[in-house]
């Protein structure tokens, strides 16, 4: 194990996450590739086409169900964030001892169970389901990935820094905005590529959560799977892969995840 | 409250919306459901009737395939995980979080997606089933949907990048001194691997066996898109309670009785991990024992 670098293990490691990276990766591959060919969902090479991606942009039903995703994460993403930092940052000063208890239970449970209570809450309100609704169950999601992510990350920070800028007659608010916030940034920025991706990924709390007006595009999709002929769900489909394979590498080349993974 | 006051209180006035937020969307839904499902609103009293409704063999049917599905689900994505772990973080020198992130990406595509792109390859005339027919594997059509081979392998493809990142941090929290030590000391390859490599990643073996355990439990989606209906599975009941029957208080029940039985399931999972932890120290707490008695 140290020191050995023996050929057989070499090889063995090589072969074992070739495969596993393979199994990961082939389905989107194919789809991929798929979306780009003129003859559609059948594996003959029809020759590459971006016709799926004209049909896709033309459909005004697809571009509303991309664009309701979109404004959906976009909310969820700026909601969690604010939340998440400041209280994390306040907790500094004031942390109870549930306080942090509050937001594990977002992870832990099935999605489906937080799901269907907020619809029970909705409905026992009266409030209408729609953009709000899908918001705030996404924007709960997000804040028990961000809120774990900044606290780490706060811990390190240097407790001098705060307290020099608290000693110099700041108040907690521009000590916030104008210390930490700058400080926190790369952590918040990783979170909110991440809060981003699992709105736009999300499926259990669209499904129960949205009303008959609002359609995400994993609803569009899940609908359409069954009665699949139409080849721009491909499109889509890489399209919102597109999303995320921009914000990894994003994310690789910040050297933001570098820091976040070695502190999971 | 004076500005001065409300500059002093910050901190907490800062951490309210948070919680409030929690409060409001995670605790009170959580409570409205466990209320409901005892009250009957036409007697106006506690009740377990909605409990007792659920007492049927095709309600405990859903949620024990559910929980065998997602028992299986965790032991593949272990077999998958734990060497993928282990040789990214002992194999690989360079480009450990690039290649942790090319494993996270494919689960940071939609959901849907996912499960749509093996529903495409494992189709009738999908891409398996064409490739097999010209490599004259097989004559006719492939019947590789609609079955619970399709359905796992739908789960353990959502759900193995979420039980790598556990077990890597695991793994790279090992102190390498450690294992320097054991070396110089004679120690096998083996058996540094068998005594202190593996209880120390027992922790987060058992952190993503959970995490994936209670992820796929309320899973309905992957079933029904890839293996077409044929059992009923607890999500997919609590959707149609909850949705199609319009029956809140069957389908808040029916959704702690599937909470439980996955809060008992990770419970035998964690005793168990407790065992394993139990053997391999008490092995070496065995020897610890004899030598202290040379003095």
């Amino acid at each position: 194990m140290v020191g050995e670098r023996s050929t057989f293990s070499r090889i063995t490691a090589a072969l074992f996450l070739s495969f596993t990276y393979l199994f990961a990766y082939i389905p989107i591959v194919i789809l991929i590739a798929v979306s780009f060919n003129a003859s559609g969902l059948s594996f003959s090479w029809g020759g590459f086409s971006l016709k799926w991606y004209q049909k896709l942009f033309s459909s005004s039903e697809m571009v509303g169900v991309l664009w309701s995703s979109l404004v959906i994460a976009v909310f969820s993403t700026l909601l969690s964030l604010a939340l998440g930092f400041f209280v994390v940052v306040a907790s500094k000063w004031w942390h109870p001892k549930w306080l942090f208890f509050l937001f594990y239970p977002s992870v832990v449970l099935p999605e489906i169970v937080i799901a269907v209570g907020l619809l029970s809450l909705f409905v026992m309100i009266g409030a209408p389901l729609g953009y709000n609704s899908i918001i705030a169950g996404h924007t709960l999601i997000g804040l028990g990935f961000v809120v774990p992510m900044i606290r780490s990350r706060f811990s390190e920070l240097d407790p001098v820094l705060t307290e020099a800028s608290l000693d110099l007659g700041a108040s907690y608010f521009q000590t916030f905005m104008y210390v930490l916030l700058p400080l926190l940034a790369p952590t918040l920025l990783a979170a909110a590529f991440i809060v981003f991706t699992l709105s736009l990924d999300d499926f259990f709390i669209a499904f129960f959560c949205s009303g008959p007006s609002v359609e995400t595009v994993s609803l569009y999709i899940y609908s359409q799977v069954r009665s699949l002929a139409d080849p721009s769900i491909n499109a889509l489909s890489v399209v919102l892969f597109a999303f995320s394979a921009l914000f990894a590498f994003l994310l690789v080349r910040t050297k933001v995840m570098d820091r976040v993974v070695s502190n999971d | 409250m004076g500005l001065l006051q409300f500059k002093r209180e910050f901190p907490f006035i800062g951490a309210c919306p948070a919680i409030l937020w929690q409060v409001f969307f995670l605790a009170v839904p959580v409570t409205i459901l466990l209320s409901i499902s005892f009250y009957n609103p036409d007697t106006g009293k506690l009740t377990l009737e909605y409990y007792q409704g659920l007492w049927k063999y095709p309600y405990l049917r859903s949620i024990a395939n559910s929980c065998l599905l997602s028992f299986a689900t965790v032991l593949c994505c272990l077999a998958i995980a734990i060497p993928t772990a282990y040789f990214i973080a002992f194999r690989i020198v360079r480009h450990k979080t690039l290649l942790l992130v090319l494993l996270m990406l494919p689960s940071w595509t939609n959901f849907i997606v996912r499960i749509y792109a093996w529903f495409f390859l494992l189709e009738k005339d999908g891409f398996l089933s064409v490739a097999a027919r010209h490599l004259g594997l097989l004559d006719g059509q492939a019947h590789l949907l609609g079955n619970l081979f399709a359905v796992l392998i739908g789960m353990v493809y959502c759900y193995f990048p979420f039980m790598v990142i556990p077990i890597y941090s695991a793994f790279d929290g090992i102190n390498k001194n450690l294992l320097e030590a054991a070396a110089d000391l004679g120690a096998s390859r083996f058996h540094i691997l068998r005594s202190i490599v593996f209880p120390l990643a027992l922790p987060g073996v058992f952190i993503g066996s959970a995490l994936v355990f209670l992820s796929a439990l309320g899973e309905f989606a992957v079933q029904e898109i890839l293996g077409g209906s044929k059992h009923s599975y607890w999500g997919s009941v609590v959707a149609d309670q909850f949705l199609t029957f319009r029956d809140f208080r069957s389908g808040a029940a029916l959704t702690f009785d599937g909470v439980l039985c996955g809060i008992f399931v990770i419970a035998c999972i964690y005793f168990f991990i407790r065992g394993l932890q139990f053997v391999f120290y008490l092995r070496r707490s065995r020897l610890f024992r004899r030598k202290s008695s040379i003095r």
